[in-house]
């Protein structure tokens, strides 16, 4: 929780970022069970301008892993800018604080929005209204892949590959992480960087937005099951957009289901995200990203494990994830690649 | 009769999310709690059958590293293959005893299967089966379901 000290710079951090105000204070500051990287609080700001008194709900994340952490929020600051009002649903970014004296290490201060995160740990968290929700979530997806990247605020704080390197850039980086997190040898995932990196995918024909991790548990609905928001943006890049329809669809979304992401059938979704996107869905890049997916899982619960057995971060969700996922996705790879030999997803 | 582990530990979920979760005023600390006590639905599927698991890998592995080391495969590789597979079997039964076992083993397997894929003989690809073999055995095996608490 937030100390008493940090509540109250805080305070002082709103006094100066809001302008013209004369009375600032914060209330109902509690702590939402949200993310595994940070720490996400609620909290109810009111304060008095010229214009008169104001009460505005926010979300403040926290980081406390340095450097590398401070990036990432940059990257959702500059993801939250870039999409607000544009179609895409997203909290509105109201600040983003690298100086560590206030709380600590560096965080973000959003526009609370009134709904809920639909959980992994949920077997029907959409309250019958699973198909809503799905068709938004790929018209969303979609409509993440349609943007013009050059028209956001991300070439600035993220580089832009070659469309023919896509592929190799995002395989790289997760292969350093594994290499750099792994308690263990990891034959199953090395087995699948080889393949992928043998059979590498055609380079997208425009280069777009990858959001990174658009997922059930990274998304609010309202009570009708509309998605009011989409969160969680800091592995966002620019890239090839079946990237992030590949990690969209991967099986470990959807539960017991054979839906799309547990959402929708597999024709529908594709047949909305082609729409939204105005791109060509390709079923051989699909095949491969959904692999990649699969490693790139591997990696992220790798590194969940890895914070936890060093004590860097004992939050029991790295546990889990690094554990329970990670499972899943071993057993995914070795079902496709020993079975099938061309390990085809479709 | 005493209780297995897994009956404890699923007793303990179950309080968790019956007892315990629902008297937690705090949404966090509810949340909390429930990972905990599916963290505890997880150890009790693993708790029996991990330290098997690590045998079953280990006893797999050794024999394919035997059939590999007769094979023309790199001097270098082959003798650690043969090491591999000759050397002690455990005595330490722990489960942490057996991964440390395991280890190098899984290390050396990675550097086969490698090996495996460059080669186009037609020997090499039973072997390469054999080496997907043992590792859909171990996804198997630690393959884990999330109970509804």
């Amino acid at each position: 929780m937030l100390t008493r000290q940090e509540i109250d710079r805080l305070l002082g951090f709103l006094e100066r970022a809001l302008p013209d105000v004369t009375k600032v204070g914060v209330g109902n500051i509690a702590r939402v069970h949200s993310g595994v990287s940070r720490e996400t609080y609620s909290v109810d700001l009111q304060y008095t301008d010229k214009r008169g008194d104001h009460a505005r709900g926010l979300l403040i994340r926290r980081d406390l892993g340095g450097g590398l952490r401070a990036r990432e929020r940059a990257i959702e600051h500059a993801a939250y800018r870039s999409f607000f009002g544009k179609g895409v649903p997203v909290p509105e970014p109201f600040a983003l604080v690298e100086d560590a004296s206030v709380l600590g290490g560096p965080f973000l201060i959003l526009d609370r929005i009134e709904g809920h995160a639909p959980s992994i740990f949920q077997p029907d968290p959409y309250g019958g209204r699973r198909e809503t929700t799905g068709r938004d979530f790929f018209a969303i997806l979609g409509a993440i892949a349609a943007a013009d990247p050059y028209d956001t605020q991300l070439p600035g704080v993220v580089d832009t590959p070659a469309a023919e390197d896509c592929w190799r850039r995002e395989l790289d980086h997760w292969e350093r992480v594994l290499a750099r997190d792994s308690l263990e040898p990891q034959p199953i995932a090395a087995a699948a960087i080889r393949r992928l990196r043998r059979n590498p995918p055609k380079a997208p024909p425009r280069l777009a937005v990858v959001h990174g991790d658009f997922r059930k548990g990274n998304f609010m609905i309202d009570a009708q099951g509309r998605i009011v928001g989409v969160l969680d943006w800091e592995l966002a890049h620019i890239g090839d957009p079946m990237e992030d329809l590949a990690w969209a669809l991967d099986p470990l979304w959807a539960g017991e289901t054979q839906l799309a992401a547990g959402l929708l059938d597999w024709r529908e979704a594709i047949e909305i995200w082609q729409s939204a996107s105005r791109r060509v869905f390709n079923a051989e890049a699909l095949n491969w990203w959904s692999l990649f997916s699969h490693v790139k899982g591997i990696a992220i619960w790798t590194s969940a494990a890895r914070a936890y057995h060093d004590g860097r971060n004992q939050d029991p969700i790295l546990a889990f994830t690094g554990w329970y996922c990670a499972a899943r996705h071993n057993k995914m790879i070795a079902d496709r690649l020993a079975s099938a030999g061309d390990g085809m997803l479709l | 009769m005493k209780p297995s582990f897994a009956s404890i530990l699923m007793g303990g979920a179950g309080a968790i999310a019956a007892d315990i979760a629902p008297r937690l005023d705090d949404e966090y600390a509810r949340g909390q709690a429930a990972i905990v006590g599916l963290l505890m639905t997880l150890v009790a599927q693993e708790a029996d059958r991990a330290a098997d698991t690590l045998s079953l890998e280990s006893v797999a592995m050794r024999a394919i590293f035997a059939e590999a080391a007769k094979q023309q495969l790199p001097d270098q590789l082959r003798r650690r293959l043969l090491q591999m597979a000759e050397a002690p079997p455990a005595e330490n039964f722990t489960v942490s005893a057996l991964e440390e076992l395991v280890m190098p083993m899984k290390a050396l397997l990675i550097e086969l299967h490698e090996a495996l894929e460059d080669r186009a003989d037609a020997w090499a690809r039973p072997l390469e089966k054999k080496v997907w073999d043992v590792l859909c055995l171990g996804a198997d095996h630690r393959s884990l379901y999330l109970p509804i608490l």
